[in-house]
């Protein structure tokens, strides 16, 4: 499919808002936040291509007291309609990092760990016939940057670039936590009794 | 190179140029297996594909696009730039749906005037459609104010104004408002800081809520009675570079847009919290309600539950004790709620 031009901000919503909504999601939590989130992207994004802002604002990083964290600035290039997708990424991602700092503080977030010793895990959810659910579940046995970036390649098909220029990170390490990430979802696979995995998933063993 | 290393994963998902394609298929040629692994990564990637793209993926609310739509038409036609199907018609704001009107034209009792008037991009003026046109108009009159004891300020009807505001992504500075990144139709209160400037131009009376529509009541009316001080409710929408001028007979505010901007408070906001704060019901668990108010108790035996996300939103809650006596603080996570009043607004603006 044809990316939309970018000055096309309804077909621009029509084709992001979904995949955006769904990863700022996987960030924040709760849909209506994430909502708030997208739509933030695109209002700045329509803003920056009118000229009303500077696009170099926009791609502020994550504020951030950790400069470690902070990720480089890239301008909107409006004329690269790969770019542009990359853009809204990395502005929902901001956006929806700004969000969990914010609220993680009122709210703590029980850290990974935790919440793998409090839900069942992978093992104990293998009556799930569903292999979509089920993998849902395997991810959440990976660390947030290894589902993050898992995320960003297959349910959104970005590149190894691409997912460097939304988190930060470079695109060695994207590689090595894609690797290391691909690599723990097999071996789960292989660790899961066979008859409890869905027969869709079998095919991966 | 073993055939561990991140690369053969690359390879697998074809990410690598043609030099490190050609190094990877020599090192296949010495370790066989890399063969299988590859094989393996892609089988998994496949399925990673299939079945993450069938996870739920939600889109915006009407509101939410509209308040794109808005903020692209407004910034498209300061710039000049005509962006492609930016229309803001059909759903209409909130303030211009059935139902808010009768309600806001009951509560008017003055007319209240507004001007706004752009200075560096050359003037606001209004045109159908809900668009904003920002060029070639001076100054917009919404309404004329007389003040007597029980007035309200009101927002005008004929008004289709899109907020913008120049604070986006940043919270707004009331602390019992977070205008997150929400740019709609909206209110402005003005907080306390404001109140000195705005007393000596409007008379005062008691802020009226309905207990069983708050925020609408909140939204539709602001009282400026006599006891508390002026909370202005217009739909302004003001540009990085707009003024907005108060005006009463005795005394005028400026605001300026960035000024005024940070003092909207946004509806879809509230609403997205009071929707929270009713997804609770009897029978819900203690933990439950923690997750999204906070217990406060007070010296005189008072406990109150205040949204944590909200502070202006509350409920009263009992909870089935097992003992029959009065509980100890925090409760078991799981202590059942027994009766949950339906949460209500309390503006914390205001004295």
């Amino acid at each position: 499919m044809t990316p939309p031009p970018a000055t096309d901000i309804r077909g621009l919503l029509d084709r992001y808002e979904r995949p955006l909504v769904r990863y700022a999601q996987s960030i924040v939590g709760d849909l209506e936040s994430a909502r708030d989130v997208v739509q933030d992207a695109f209002i700045r994004y329509a803003r920056i291509i009118s000229g009303e802002v500077g696009g170099d604002d926009a791609m502020q990083p994550a504020r951030t007291t950790n400069e470690a964290e902070a990720v480089s600035e890239v301008a909107l290039d409006p004329s690269d309609t790969r770019h542009v997708e990359a853009w809204l990424f990395t502005v929902t991602r901001n956006r929806a990092l700004d969000h969990v700092r914010k609220y993680s503080r009122i709210i703590p977030m029980p850290m990974p760990e935790e919440r793998m010793s409090e839900e069942p895990g992978p093992d104990e959810e293998l009556a799930s016939s569903d292999a979509a659910d089920w993998l849902l579940k395997l991810l959440d046995a990976l660390t947030p940057n290894q589902r993050e970036v898992i995320r960003l390649k297959f349910q959104n098909d970005l590149s190894y670039k691409e997912i460097s220029d939304i988190t930060g990170l470079t695109v060695t390490n994207v590689g090595f936590l894609l690797h290391v990430g691909l690599k723990k979802l097999r071996t789960l696979l292989r660790e899961a009794p066979l008859d409890a995995i869905p027969i869709r998933l079998r095919t991966a063993l | 190179m073993s055939y561990d290393d991140p690369k053969f994963t690359a390879y697998a998902l074809n990410e690598l140029d043609a030099n490190e394609c050609a190094e990877i298929e020599r090192a296949i040629l010495v370790q066989p297996q890399a063969n299988a692994e590859i094989a393996e990564t892609r089988e998994m990637a496949g399925i990673l594909r299939e079945t993450l793209k069938t996870e739920t993926a939600p889109a915006l609310c009407e509101h939410h696009r509209d308040a794109v739509f808005r903020a692209a038409s407004i910034a498209g036609k300061a710039a000049n730039l005509p962006l492609e199907n930016v229309v803001v018609t059909g759903q209409p704001a909130w303030w211009q749906r059935a139902g808010f009107w009768q309600l806001a034209t009951a509560c008017l009792v003055f007319a209240f005037g507004v001007y706004a008037i752009g200075v560096s991009l050359g003037g606001s003026g209004l045109k159908g459609d809900g668009v904003v046109q920002v060029r070639d108009v001076q100054k917009v009159q919404i309404g004329n104010l007389a003040a007597n004891d029980d007035a309200r300020i009101e927002a005008d009807p004929s008004l289709k104004v899109p907020m913008v505001s120049t604070r986006e992504g940043t919270p707004s500075v009331a602390t019992d408002f977070n205008a997150t990144n929400t740019i709609q139709p909206g209110v402005v209160s003005v907080p306390n800081d404001l109140v000195d400037k705005l007393q000596p131009i409007a008379t005062k009376g008691p802020h009226v809520v309905d207990p069983n529509d708050p925020l609408a009541s909140f939204k539709a009316r602001a009282d400026i009675g006599k006891k508390s001080p002026v909370k202005a409710i217009a739909p302004l929408a003001i540009s990085p570079h707009e003024q907005v001028v108060l005006r009463a007979d005795n005394g005028e505010v400026k605001l300026t847009g960035d000024e005024a901007n940070r003092y909207f408070s946004v509806r879809e906001y509230l609403d997205v919290r009071w929707r929270e704060a009713s997804s609770l019901h009897e029978g819900s668990t203690y933990a439950e309600l923690s997750r999204i108010f906070r217990h406060e108790s007070y010296a005189d035996g008072i406990h109150r539950f205040v949204m944590i996300r909200c502070p202006s939103i509350k409920v009263g809650v009992s909870f089935v004790s097992k003992e029959n006596k009065e509980p100890e603080w925090p409760l078991p996570a799981d202590t059942k709620i027994r009766t949950i009043s339906q949460p209500y607004f309390e503006p914390e603006f205001g004295n």
